[in-house]
């Protein structure tokens, strides 16, 4: 046996033989050494700091226990509480949205008659149509593709799930339709505008901060070749092979028919259009 | 021996004022002191089967037991503190209560020993 083996040994017998404080019986040897001659003073006031002590520890068990206890309730009260708020708000924000689709609806019929009486506004009119659905601001229609992603079956021994989808598999297939020449993409019906994100957080996958499930649906419309080159790029090869590999499903379809609704859009915080910017520089000076 | 100075009466009598004076006021903790107060009760356990076993010994000191009851109290809590600082605080608990755990045991089982002879 090597010399630190003897001594961890030691170590854990010490603690394990040792469980009382030596100082119990440094005190006792002391006494004995040197008998106290101090009479009652003494013994009643260590009586009085031991009942203090006692009180004290009697108080700090029975205020953490009813704590714990009621600190359980507490929590499941407050998930609730945060799940009917969760429930609320995004009810709340589906009818801002509704709100919001009416009236841009409203002031796109307004914009229609004001600028079709003129052949300048017709023309502006038509620039305006070109940049809204590309920007994916208005519904549209078309032949397209729907690319249907699903989860592998999750594992019977438990394990790690290989063939859940992720993020970037979606990021990745709506990369290759748009460089297919796809012309609106959406996924789960959401449209995907100029500034959307597609991410993870935790196990749940966002599109613009709004959790999408399996399976994914994504629609494009788009040119009748985009199903062959989705199939030939590199992000379709790679899940074709994840497919086989991992079992999670891949499955294109051509459309003849596709409807898409229209994109929230990206509200500019600090860009505006340089032609606005020029006006006003014009304007201030005088 | 000169150990013995009180009866078991005065502990008794404390430890029940405390528990009725827990229940009854009920006390609200503050938020920061919270993840201390397990630890302090597991480490004023400790102190307390010790003082008990030293008694039984014939050794017990008043002064050892209050002075033994206090440091237990602040090193624990002190060092979840300093765990918590480094980020380790779940597994220095851990060990906390392993040890203090371990003494626990001991302590009991010598108590038993004195008063079951077995």
């Amino acid at each position: 046996m090597t010399g630190n083996q003897a001594r961890s040994e030691s170590l854990l017998r010490r603690l394990l033989d040792e469980t009382l404080d030596p100082a119990y019986e440094q005190a006792a040897e002391r006494h004995a050494r040197a008998p106290v001659t101090q009479g009652k003073p003494r013994g009643w006031t260590q009586g009085l700091l031991l009942a203090a002590c006692l009180t004290l520890i009697g108080a700090l068990s029975t205020v953490v226990i009813s704590q714990v206890r009621s600190s359980a309730p507490q929590r499941a009260e407050l998930r609730e509480a945060l799940i009917e708020d969760i429930t609320a708000q995004r009810a709340a924000g589906d009818l801002l949205q509704e709100r919001l689709a009416e009236v841009r609806d409203e002031a796109t019929r307004v914009r229609q008659q004001l600028l079709a009486a003129t052949s300048q506004g017709q023309s502006a009119l038509d620039e305006l149509d070109r940049a809204e659905s590309t920007a994916g601001l208005t519904a549209v229609q078309g032949p397209g593709l729907l690319v249907t992603l699903t989860d592998a079956p999750a594992p019977e021994d438990g394990g790690d799930n290989l063939g859940r989808i992720l993020d970037r598999d979606i990021q990745s297939v709506v990369n290759e339709l748009w460089a297919a020449g796809a012309e609106a993409v959406a996924i789960d019906g959401q449209r995907l505008g100029p500034t959307t994100s597609i991410r993870s957080a935790g196990q749940a996958i966002l599109v613009d901060f709004r959790p999408i499930t399996n399976p994914y649906l994504i629609e494009a419309i788009g040119p009748a070749g985009m199903f062959d080159r989705l199939l030939e790029s590199g992000a379709g090869r790679t899940l074709v092979s994840y497919a086989s590999a991992f079992g999670l499903g891949l499955d294109v379809r051509p459309q003849e028919q596709i409807e898409l609704l229209p994109g929230t859009g990206a509200a500019a915080g600090r860009a505006e259009p340089v032609a606005l910017r020029a006006d006003r520089r014009e304007q201030d000076q005088p | 021996m000169k150990g013995i100075r009180t009866g078991p009466l005065i502990p008794i009598l404390g430890l029940a004022a405390g528990i009725a004076a827990g229940v009854w006021l009920d006390p609200s903790v503050p938020t920061s002191l919270q993840p201390y107060l397990p630890i302090a009760v597991v480490a004023a356990l400790d102190a307390v089967f010790g003082g008990v076993r030293a008694r039984l010994d014939g050794i017990f000191d008043a002064k050892v037991f209050v002075v033994s009851f206090i440091s237990n109290v602040v090193v624990a809590a002190l060092i979840v503190f300093l765990g918590d600082q480094l980020g380790v605080g779940a597994q220095l608990s851990t060990a906390v209560i392993v040890v203090l755990g371990i003494r626990i045991f001991g302590n009991v089982a010598a108590i038993r020993r004195h008063l079951f002879r077995a």
